[in-house]
C-alpha cells in the first residue's frame, strides 16, 4: 500500500508542478514505484516538464469516466521503468471530475505504486478540492515572497480542516537576495507558517531549461535546485539530512560562480 | 402508547443540533418525552450550550408552545432552541462550505450575569431569526461564533470563574472569555461576544471579532477588532503586534505607512485614548488593573 501526496500552493506559478516533476523522478531514482497524476485538468503541464506529452492517450478523466483501463492511460517514463504519468485532461475542466471519484483513482493507484505524486492546480476551488480528496498528505509549495506566502497560510489551513498533514517546500530562494535583506528569509517564512520544513530550493537557471527541454534537473549534478530536490526525496524516504544552511550553500555556489 | 419511533428525538446536523418532533403527537406527550431525554445522565453536560434547532416535521407550533419548548430545553438541557426555517438550516450549512463565519458553541451565563447577556438575535448571526418576545431570560446566554477551521479546539472555561471585577482586564464577559490554541491562518476568523484569547498566532488575512476583550499569546499580523459592539474601554494586547489593522469600538486604526518594518519585540496593548487608538507597552501591568 502506497502513499498519496498531494503538492500544493494556493498561488500559481511557485513551482508546484516542477516539484512534482523532480520529486517523482527522483523517487523514482531510488527504486520506488512513483505514478504522478496531473490534477490541473484543463491546463495540464506535467506531461511537459517530464517530456511525455507526445505519448498520451489516454487520461486522467478518461480513467475517472471508464473510457479506457487505468493502465492504458498511464505513461511510462523515457528513463526510469518505475515512474509513470497519469496526464489531465485538456479538453474538460474541473469539474469532470469529483472528489469521490479521485479518491477511489487514488485508492486503486495507491495498490499498485509506492508513491502518487498529485500535481494540484493553482487556487482553492474545485480543482484543489478534487486534488486533496485521495492525499494522506501534503507537500505546500512557497516562494519567499508576501503573496505566496498568504495563499499558502491559507491552504495549511485548508489542509488543516481536511486533516491532510502538511511540510513545506521554499522554493526558488535567492541567496542574494536574502543576504540583501530584499527577500524573506526561511527564518521568516517559518515563523509565520509554523509548519515542518522539507526542504529549501534555491533558484537555478537548470530548471528552466530542464523543464524546456522535459528533462528534469534532479539528476543533473550540476544544478543545486535539483540536488536540493534529490535532498528532499530522500528526506520523504525518511533519511535524516540537514537542510544546509546559508553559508554552506553561498560557499556552494560562489565555487560554481568562480570557477 | 407508544410507538416504535421516539416522539421527540435529538440528532446533529452537520455541525447543528435539531430537535426533531413527531407531527402526530401532543404537546404534552412531546413535553413529557423531552424531559426525558433531557433528564438522562450525562445530557446535560453532554449537549450544555449548543443551539437547537426546531424542525416540527408538519407540525406548527403556536408561539405559545414554543416559548414553552424553549424554556424546557434551556432549564433541562442548558439548550438555546431556534426556530429552524428550511432557509436558514440550508443557508447555516452552505456557510460551513463556504468556510464563513459560523455559530458553532455558545456557553451559558452564570445567573449573576443574566442581566448583562446581550440580547438574543445578536447571539446568532443574520441567518437566523429568534422572535426576542419569546426567549426567556436562562436562555439568553454569550455565544461565540468562528469559522469552521477553528472548531475543534475551543476549550470553555469553567462557568464558576469570578465575575468581572476580579478579573484583570475590562471587557464584557470575560468570565467566559474563549481560549482557542491554534495558529490562525489567512481567512480563519473567529467572532465571539466575548473576550477571545488566543494562544498562537493571527496571520495576516485572518481576523479576531469580539466584544470584549482580544488576548494574543503570540503574533497579530492579521485584523482584530475588539468591543464591536461599542465598547470603548476594549483592549487588544499581544506579544508581538505587527497587525494589518486593529479596530477597537468604531475607531479603526493602521500601522504608520512610511514604516514599513513596523514591528515591535514587546508586548503591546492597544486602547482607546482621546478619541484614537493608541499602542503602549509601557506599564502593562499598571493598565490592565486599572
Amino acid at each position: 500500500m502506497g502513499e498519496s501526496i498531494v503538492i500544493t500552493s494556493g498561488k500559481g506559478g511557485v513551482g508546484k508542478t516542477t516539484t512534482t516533476a523532480n520529486l517523482s523522478v527522483a523517487l523514482a531514482n531510488f527504486d520506488k514505484k512513483v505514478v504522478a497524476v496531473d490534477g490541473d485538468i484543463g491546463l495540464r503541464n506535467l506531461d511537459i516538464i517530464l517530456g511525455l506529452e507526445n505519448r498520451i492517450v489516454y487520461n486522467l478523466v478518461d480513467v475517472v469516466k471508464k473510457r479506457c483501463r487505468t493502465k492504458q492511460a498511464l505513461i511510462r517514463d523515457k528513463k526510469s521503468e518505475n515512474l509513470f504519468l497519469l496526464p489531465a485532461s485538456q479538453v474538460d475542466d474541473k469539474s469532470a471530475v469529483s472528489p469521490e471519484e479521485m479518491k477511489a483513482l487514488c485508492a486503486e493507484l495507491k495498490e499498485e505504486f509506492d508513491f502518487v505524486l498529485i500535481d494540484c492546480p493553482a487556487g482553492i476551488e474545485q480543482g484543489f478540492k478534487n486534488a486533496l480528496a485521495g492525499a494522506d498528505s501534503a507537500i505546500v509549495i512557497t516562494t519567499p515572497e508576501v503573496s505566496p506566502v498568504r495563499d499558502a497560510d491559507r491552504v495549511i489551513g485548508l489542509l488543516q480542516h481536511h486533516e491532510i498533514p502538511a511540510s513545506l517546500i521554499l522554493n526558488r530562494v535567492s541567496v542574494q537576495m536574502v543576504e540583501r535583506g530584499d527577500m524573506m528569509s526561511r527564518e521568516d517564512v517559518e515563523d509565520i507558517l509554523a509548519i515542518k520544513i522539507l526542504g529549501l530550493v534555491v533558484e537555478d537557471q537548470e530548471i528552466v531549461n530542464a523543464g524546456n527541454l522535459g528533462t528534469p534537473a534532479v539528476l543533473n549534478q550540476n544544478s543545486p535546485a535539483g540536488q536540493a530536490y534529490l535532498r528532499i526525496a530522500k528526506r520523504m524516504l525518511g533519511e535524516d539530512i540537514a537542510i544546509p544552511s546559508f553559508e554552506e550553500k553561498k560557499g556552494f555556489l560562489a565555487r560554481l560562480l568562480g570557477r | 402508547m407508544k410507538s416504535e419511533k421516539p416522539l421527540v428525538e435529538i440528532k446533529g446536523f452537520g455541525g447543528t443540533l435539531g430537535l426533531l418532533i413527531d407531527h402526530t403527537a401532543l404537546f404534552d406527550q412531546i413535553e413529557e418525552e423531552l424531559i426525558q431525554l433531557l433528564q438522562r445522565p450525562n445530557s446535560k453536560s453532554f449537549f450544555r450550550g449548543a443551539e437547537i434547532f426546531l424542525q416540527p416535521e408538519g407540525r406548527q407550533f403556536t408561539s405559545d408552545e414554543f416559548s414553552r419548548l424553549q424554556t424546557l430545553l434551556a432549564k433541562e438541557g442548558a439548550l438555546q432552541l431556534v426556530n429552524a426555517t428550511a432557509e436558514n438550516i440550508k443557508s447555516k450549512k452552505n456557510n460551513f462550505q463556504i468556510n464563513t463565519v459560523e455559530q458553532v458553541a455558545s456557553i451559558p451565563s452564570p445567573a449573576s450575569q443574566a442581566s448583562e447577556a446581550s440580547s438574543p438575535e445578536e447571539t446568532v448571526e443574520e441567518t437566523v431569526e429568534t422572535p426576542a418576545e419569546e426567549l426567556s431570560e436562562e436562555t439568553s446566554s454569550a455565544s461565540e461564533t468562528m469559522s469552521e477551521d477553528v472548531v475543534k479546539e475551543v476549550v470553555e472555561q469553567p462557568v464558576e470563574t469570578p465575575s468581572t471585577d476580579s478579573f484583570f482586564l475590562t471587557g464584557v464577559d470575560t468570565a467566559n472569555a474563549l481560549l482557542v490554541r491554534q495558529t490562525l491562518r489567512s481567512g480563519q476568523n473567529l467572532h465571539s461576544k466575548s473576550t477571545v484569547v488566543l494562544m498562537g498566532d493571527l496571520n495576516a488575512g485572518a481576523e479576531i471579532v469580539s466584544e470584549g476583550d482580544i488576548i494574543v499569546l503570540g503574533t497579530i499580523r492579521g485584523m482584530v477588532h475588539a468591543g464591536v459592539s461599542g465598547n470603548r474601554k476594549a483592549l487588544v494586547f499581544a506579544l508581538r503586534m505587527q497587525p494589518t489593522q486593529i479596530r477597537i469600538a468604531e475607531l479603526i486604526t493602521q500601522p504608520p505607512a512610511e514604516d514599513k518594518n513596523f514591528t515591535s519585540f514587546e508586548p503591546e496593548v492597544a486602547f482607546i485614548e482621546d478619541q484614537s487608538i493608541v499602542l503602549s507597552s509601557k506599564d502593562i501591568k499598571n493598565f490592565v488593573s486599572k
